[in-house]
């Protein structure tokens, strides 16, 4: 956190190495979020790169009254719930898992580790994993945020009522709500338990 | 079948609480007692549980190799992209277009003033009063300019038309001070 104020300090200077920092500090961790949250890595990448230029662009207007990650993760999230907005167009949410692999679109972009599920689970990873992202790509986007920023991201509650902007109870709420909505949705791989 | 906290109208926050490890221990130890009498909370939990375990196996994924090129060139593009003439100011075009606005807004406003002012002064009316001795000065000019036109009218009324020649008497009468 002192490294993140030293670099935005550095950036309102017009320091650009300060800002190649930020950008190779976060830019994963933003586009994980992204590509969670839009299940599609063409608009997950346009999206970070949405992310930094608006804080290339916004930067000296920013005061620390929020973290450099929350600010980052706030703005990822707008632009995130505007795509939704402006597209409609719910069905690129769902990878499915049938469909062939498209030009440029990497095998390797939909295989999944080792799950920590018993053995005896007799599913492909891969096809748990598409039914793990089909049914995120289910939830409304509030609730998948905040489970996403929970789950993957790691987020404490605090750090994601600071970028959803909302009350710490409505962030439990959210995560309680999106975890029954993805049970119901995986139910079948929970039996197998 | 669908399990639901009907019973448990409290239980919502604290499950999710309890799963992440964010309840104050006494809460912890209350909740677990709870559980050991309520089969409802105690399934819910287990199955929420399972779930966060579910979308936890999700793989991390990374953007493109070029990703910093790229955005380089789309910063490249912002900063071409030409704003309005009131913004260009000698600030750092990188901490543009915030302080740029405050910086600017100020100075337009105080040229405007400016200008304004400058203007309304060029096109004053003049409202200098004049004293007695100019007042006097005026009044002589007025009543001899008013001699020599009345002269004048006389004299050109006894010529033929087209004959000019009492302009120039006038004016040469004027000039060298005599009278005709």
């Amino acid at each position: 956190m002192h490294q993140d104020a030293e670099l935005i300090a550095r950036c309102q200077r017009a320091d650009a190495s300060a800002f190649d920092a930020i950008v190779a500090r976060y830019k994963t961790k933003i586009y994980h979020y992204l590509y969670r949250m839009t299940g599609n890595a063409e608009d997950a990448d346009d999206l970070t790169q949405e992310v930094f230029i608006r804080m290339y662009t916004n930067i000296g207007k920013f005061r620390a009254e929020a973290s450099l990650s929350t600010w980052l993760f706030r703005i990822a999230g707008n632009l995130a719930v505007d795509r939704f907005r402006r597209t409609k167009n719910s069905r690129r949410l769902v990878t499915s898992l049938d469909a062939p692999i498209q030009p440029g679109e990497e095998e390797a972009s939909r295989d999944v580790p080792d799950m920590s599920m018993a053995p005896e689970v007799l599913v492909s990873r891969r096809e748990l994993a598409g039914q793990i992202e089909s049914a995120l790509a289910k939830l409304p986007p509030k609730l998948r945020s905040a489970v996403i920023l929970f789950d993957v991201e790691g987020m404490s509650y605090d750090e994601i009522a600071g970028v959803e902007g909302i009350p710490l109870g409505t962030v439990k709420s959210r995560i309680f709500n999106a975890r029954v909505a993805l049970r119901d949705s995986l139910r079948p791989y929970l039996e197998t338990e | 079948m669908e399990t639901k906290l009907n019973t448990c109208p409290n239980a919502e926050q604290t499950i999710v609480g309890y799963i992440d490890g964010n309840l104050a221990t006494a809460d912890h130890i209350a909740f677990e007692r709870h559980m050991a009498s309520c089969s409802v909370c105690r399934t819910i939990e287990r199955e929420l549980r399972m779930t966060q375990t579910l979308v936890r196996t999700l793989s991390s994924a990374e953007p493109r190799q070029d990703f910093e090129a790229r955005l380089a060139a789309r910063i490249a593009d912002v900063k071409l992209k030409p704003s309005p003439w009131w913004m260009r100011f000698a600030l750092p075009s990188y901490v543009k277009p915030a302080r740029r606005t405050h910086v600017a807004i100020p100075v337009v406003a105080m040229a405007s003033v400016v200008a304004s002012l400058g203007f309304a002064y060029v096109s004053r009316v003049p409202t200098v009063k004049a004293g007695a001795v100019q007042t006097a000065a005026a009044s002589d000019e007025t009543t001899v300019l008013s001699e020599l036109a009345n002269q004048h009218h006389a004299a050109s009324a006894s010529q033929s038309l087209g004959d000019t020649s009492g302009v120039v008497v006038v004016a040469s009468d004027m000039a060298t001070g005599g009278s005709w």
